[in-house]
């Protein structure tokens, strides 16, 4: 398969979120402001990356039936050091993510991407496709931190948009919003992209 | 008859080998970073609560090296452990490390009161667990503004401020609550309350 193949089939045709409804919890508690859903879209992106990486280049000597722990164990190792390395030198942006941080390592995506990816695929290419896989959700996230952001706050990435005249929906900063939004969201992509070729 | 040899990747030993092999080697790279770490975030932690502390008595903290330890006194009395800020010899005010329960989590904050024990000179939040975006702005300016210059004593009680509706125009003992976060707007007037009484028993019971 082509790189860049790799990459469109990651990133949008066969995106994590819409396509394969995974990681739905993070894309649902980060997404009322842009700013978080954009670092956490970068530490999955990193953590994602790297441990397909690594995953890959275990995977000849890896036993079957103790894969499972040893991708937890990498996949933990990687978030681990994204904690760190955001409360060493980014302390502001560590405390405002809170522990969603940590939470990244329960993201199905890595490990979804880990079995079906990089557990068949060279280290290179399942690099790409984490990279890939990381990119999509991240679009995802920004693109429904938008439209909460905008509605719940009058804001966007903090910087004011709205004038006084607009009304938050305090709704749109709260978790239901997230919901309604993303089933939206699914809902017009697959009829939009995947019905009529069926 | 010769037994037929099984490659070492086969046997049950091989799973146990591999798995403390790749911690070993993770668990070490972790340790290092680690390590490598700790008196950075220490420092950073460190920096930001002398920095809050500064903050909490309306000082300077552009040169948090400097001034911390030119106005502020680390004192305890019977196990109270406190903040006091001096200009020479005038004491301007004290600084209590309080605590309260907010609507996920534990809330912990700094509240600077002055000599008299009768105004708050500001209130700074250190740690918060509270819906982000919502209960989350507990720490923004537009909130914790309510309880700056702000006079807790009538009738010689300690009075607990009266929540009211963001747009409102405050009384002398309101605060305007968070559109959407009552209940966190409501446990940090509800902490304060509770720890300016506490502190008050304490000191009375001398």
């Amino acid at each position: 398969m082509k790189k860049s193949e790799i990459f469109l089939n990651g990133a949008l045709k066969d995106n994590s979120i819409w396509r394969q409804v995974l990681g739905i919890c993070s894309a649902l508690a980060v997404t009322n402001l842009m700013i978080n859903s954009l670092v956490m879209g970068l530490g999955v992106i990193f953590t994602l990356a790297l441990s397909s990486f690594t995953i890959s280049l275990l995977r000849d000597y890896t036993p079957r039936r103790v894969r499972m722990m040893v991708q937890t164990l990498i996949i933990a190792s990687y978030v681990i050091i994204v904690d760190i390395f955001l409360k060493g030198f980014f302390p502001e942006i560590s405390r405002a993510l809170g522990p969603y941080v940590g939470l990244i390592i329960t993201n199905c995506i890595i490990m979804g991407r880990a079995e079906a990816f990089a557990q068949k695929n060279n280290p290179f290419d399942s690099l790409i496709d984490g990279v890939a896989a990381g990119t999509g959700y991240t679009l995802v996230l920004l693109l429904i931190a938008f439209f909460r952001e905008l509605l719940g706050f009058g804001s966007l990435f903090g910087f004011q948009i709205l004038g006084d005249w607009w009304v938050s929906w305090s709704i749109m900063v709260m978790a239901p919003s997230a919901f309604f939004l993303l089933g939206l969201l699914i809902w017009f992509i697959n009829y939009r992209y995947y019905t009529k070729a069926s | 008859m010769e037994q037929e040899r099984i490659p070492f990747s086969e046997t049950r030993l091989y799973p146990v080998i591999f798995m403390l092999i790749v911690a070993l080697f993770f668990g070490t790279i972790l340790a290092a970073l680690y390590h490598n770490t700790t008196a950075r975030i220490e420092e950073n932690r460190r920096i930001r609560l002398q920095r809050a502390v500064l903050n909490s008595f309306g000082l300077p903290v552009d040169n948090v090296e400097e001034d911390y330890p030119e106005y502020i006194r680390e004192e305890e009395h019977r196990s109270l452990f406190y903040y006091k800020a001096v200009d020479d010899t005038l004491t301007l005010g004290y600084c209590f490390p309080i605590e309260g329960q907010g609507l996920w989590g534990s809330i912990s904050a700094l509240l600077a009161v002055n000599v008299e024990f009768t105004r708050i000179i500001a209130l700074e939040i250190l740690d918060q667990n509270e819906t982000p975006g919502l209960g989350g702005r507990i720490t923004e300016e537009d909130f914790l503004g309510n309880f700056r210059e702000k006079d807790f004593i009538s009738d010689r009680q300690i009075v607990e401020f009266r929540l009211i509706p963001e747009d409102d125009s405050p009384g002398k003992y309101d605060v305007n609550q968070i559109t959407g976060a009552t209940s966190s707007s409501r446990a940090v007037v509800s902490m304060v309350y509770n720890n300016l009484r506490q502190i008050r028993d304490f000191f009375e019971a001398e």
